[in-house]
């Protein structure tokens, strides 16, 4: 049940994370549009595509890790039915977590500050940093979730085979 | 010797199957906190290195060339160009070639590149009885034009890690991959002759030629766009690839070649992919901000100047490391690991930063198909079901005529620099 629940989160966090990158396609084509045809340029295109830009990569990363698609270096270790692969794998969860931990943890205390101080960044939009400062670590505590729910399959569920496809989009 | 430590870290770390943005930013943690140094540094890198409107091309990019992929332009490319050059001796090879050089102005992934241009050309010249081995390792070393002809996802990112101009990279890359496109369409010409393993294809009749052409003329017009957009300066390389996104969604659309299932099939492969990518250009910065409060690229940079008096032998113990690393290590990860390293020391001996991202690229691309870890290896072996063996036996002249290339390009810089340098003043 809970498995099930961290893995919707991340499911449903990267198709949220997909079209906004498909957002920031037509963002992007209608400052470009604006600025040749209308000769207008916009003040917010740049700064909504590069905040959004960092809540893709962060909320996404525990749906590419659910889909196994972390860029990993196969040479050794191929057999995924042996005992060492799994402790492999579940040691690699573990510098997960060393790494996730730490920008979530820190994350948290620089967007509370900010957040409880009221900031905003100081650019011409000037959003609240409650809002640019978030995906760091929420990304990450997401990422830790579905760090625990993959640990916990490593040592329940059959480990699938080296997908040499993997990111040949 | 702190330097050695990290580097053997991290290789154990890659080894045993760490994802590599893991493996780097949990060691720049476990560096930042061995020192005491404040980790709260760590959340701020992760902050800042995708606050850049610069990587929003990565992300745009593969947009654009997944809904092509998608709309079936591979096709379309390739059965064009086989209708012109189709019938010359040993002409599949070349049409593969120009089919991958042309695939490559829209696509900035050397895997997408042989993926999409190997699952055509693969059956077609297999039936036309071209040597295996000949056609999986032109496949393999055509798709890593991918990489150097623009867009590229590499130089994007070398452009980031080292502040240089994106655009005057891209331009440095065209000389070079044609080059290099060249090379290997004259040694598929020559092999083809020598060994007389093909049957020649009928000539096509110009009303074929036509047809086929015109398929494959918007995808054509869109990949000038999107490089003359950018060697004009009319638009930034995001703001092209994000133009080039909605054009080419518009295309293939209009063409009825794109519904509900594929679009979304596109950009869900698409975050798939970026995020495979920036996540690790992520980790890399932490990384790198902890090797530099350790001096290491300082101390690397003056253990070479001091013991290595000339650019030239410089750049030849850098193509010797790199070269080395190749055989193990999957291409992203070592321009993200090496150029930070690499760079204090490049600029110290005045070697041109744009020059040596070509360089760099020329060398990553070799490293993608030389065994044991060459992804387009991996790909062509996937798309042809063949043996990892053959297709790296017909890699290997592809990889002997890259290491060529990289060889050349010292000696003839303005093979890279004349295009930015003097013809785009």
């Amino acid at each position: 049940m809970l498995l099930r629940i961290i893995d919707g989160i991340s499911e449903f966090a990267g198709k949220l994370c997909a079209w906004a990158l498909f957002a920031i396609g037509f963002f992007i084509t209608f400052e470009v549009v604006m600025r040749y045809v209308f000769n207008s340029p916009t003040v917010w295109v740049d700064e909504i595509s590069r905040v959004l830009q960092i809540w893709v990569v962060y909320l996404a990363a525990s749906y590419v890790l659910k889909h196994r698609e972390m860029v990993t270096i196969e040479l050794i270790l191929s057999d995924p039915t042996t005992i060492w692969r799994r402790l492999a794998e579940s040691f690699a969860i573990v510098v997960l977590f060393i790494f996730a931990g730490v920008a979530c943890y820190y994350g948290y205390q620089i967007w509370l500050k900010a957040t409880l101080a009221g900031h905003t960044t100081d650019t011409y939009l000037a959003p609240p940093k409650m809002i640019t400062h978030a995906p760091v670590w929420v990304g990450s505590l997401l990422l830790m979730l579905q760090g625990l729910a993959q640990l916990y399959r490593v040592w329940t569920e059959d480990l699938p085979e080296d997908d040499i496809m993997e990111g040949a989009h | 010797m702190e330097a050695v430590l990290i580097l053997v870290a991290l290789m154990a770390l890659l080894l045993l199957r760490t994802p590599v943005a893991f493996a780097l930013g949990g060691l720049g943690v476990i560096l930042l906190a061995l020192k005491g140094l404040p980790l709260v540094a760590v959340p701020q890198r992760l902050h800042g290195s995708m606050d850049s409107f610069e990587l929003l091309a990565v992300p745009m990019f593969l947009l654009m060339s997944n809904v092509l992929l998608k709309g079936g332009v591979g096709k379309d490319l390739y059965a064009a160009v086989q209708s012109w050059v189709g019938h010359w001796p040993g002409g599949l090879g070349v049409a593969t070639i120009l089919s991958c050089t042309l695939f490559s102005a829209i696509s900035g992934s050397s895997v997408a590149t042989a993926a999409t241009i190997g699952t055509v050309a693969i059956p077609e010249m297999s039936q036309r009885g071209y040597d295996k081995p000949f056609v999986y390792g032109m496949l393999a070393a055509g798709g890593t034009l991918g990489i150097l002809i623009p867009p590229s996802i590499p130089l994007i990112l070398y452009g980031v890690v080292t502040e240089s101009s994106i655009p005057t990279l891209f331009l440095a890359g065209v000389g070079p991959g044609l080059f290099l496109a060249s090379c290997f369409i004259v040694y598929g010409i020559l092999f083809s002759r020598l060994s007389g393993a093909y049957q020649p294809m009928p000539k096509a009749s110009w009303s074929e030629r036509a047809r086929s052409s015109l398929m494959a003329l918007p995808t054509v017009a869109l990949a000038v766009a999107i490089v003359g957009s950018i060697y004009t300066g009319i638009a930034t390389p995001s703001e092209s690839a994000g133009l080039g996104f909605v054009i080419a969604l518009i295309m293939t659309t209009a063409m009825g070649r794109m519904n509900w299932t594929k679009l979304k099939e596109s950009v869900e492969g698409s975050l798939r992919t970026s995020v495979m990518v920036l996540i690790i250009v992520a980790g890399a910065k932490v990384f790198s901000y902890a090797i530099t409060l350790y001096l290491i690229p300082q101390s690397i940079s003056s253990l070479l100047t001091e013991n290595i008096s000339t650019p030239g032998l410089f750049i030849l113990a850098v193509g010797v490391v790199l070269l080395f690393m190749g055989f193990f290590l999957e291409s992203l990860s070592m321009l993200l690991i090496m150029v930070p390293v690499l760079l204090p020391a490049v600029l110290n001996t005045g070697i041109d930063p744009i020059w040596f991202g070509i360089f760099f690229v020329v060398l990553i691309e070799t490293a993608l198909i030389t065994p044991p870890v060459g992804m387009n290896l991996f790909v062509i072996q996937a798309v042809a079901r063949a043996r990892l063996q053959e297709v790296a036996k017909g890699a290997m002249p592809f990889a002997i005529i890259m290491l060529g290339t990289a060889i050349l390009l010292w000696f003839w810089q303005d093979l890279a620099l004349y295009i930015p340098y003097e013809l785009a003043r």
